[in-house]
């Protein structure tokens, strides 16, 4: 302790490194054969909304906007609108190892949820790091 | 009327236009997302 403060996670950051290691496990399942069946199918579009908004949310961070910056929802939604028409008409229509799902509308959807609510929330508290005053010690 | 312009200082530069700036955030986020259907693409099918 160099400063006499601590430094606590933000809920962004901690929501990130949940939702990764989530992803990672859901890849492990996958490749090994282990995960269930809604898992392989739904877990991937569940998680790809939240980090894909991430990537885009520091995108714009690292442009030059300030740290209290909230991804507008209209990009969400652009973003939501374009992933499922791609991954849910065009790839399938195109490739025959791909397969349109309208549930998978329903997870995208969610992802898009979780993360305007819970990652993309404004304020010093969703922007990385959060330092708050170490309780003295006399 | 110089002189306080001359008090007053510089005139604060007006930055960047908010229009240019949400072309920026639009560029940014359909490059990103552009990326990503590639990568994702590529690596899964």
């Amino acid at each position: 302790m160099i400063s006499g403060k601590r430094i606590i996670p933000s809920v962004r950051t901690v929501s990130l490194a949940v939702l990764l290691v989530l992803f990672c496990l859901v890849r492990v399942g996958e490749a090994g054969g282990w995960a269930p069946g809604w898992v392989r199918h739904f877990g991937d579009d569940f998680l790809c909304l939240p980090l894909l908004l991430t990537l885009v949310w520091a995108a714009h961070r690292l442009a030059g906007r300030p740290a209290s910056y909230r991804l507008p929802l209209k990009h969400s939604l652009a973003v939501l609108v374009v992933v499922t028409i791609y991954f849910e008409v065009v790839l399938p229509g195109r490739d025959p190892r791909a397969v349109g799902d309208p549930l998978d509308f329903l997870m995208y959807l969610g992802g898009l949820l979780f993360f305007h609510f819970v990652m993309n929330r404004p304020g010093r508290e969703a922007s990385g790091r959060v330092v708050v005053p170490h309780p003295q010690t006399n | 009327m110089d002189s306080r312009r001359a008090a007053l200082g510089p005139a604060p530069s007006k930055g960047i236009p908010m229009n240019r700036l949400e072309f920026r955030d639009w560029f940014l986020t359909a490059a990103i997302l552009l990326g990503a259907m590639v990568l994702i693409t590529a690596l899964s099918l």
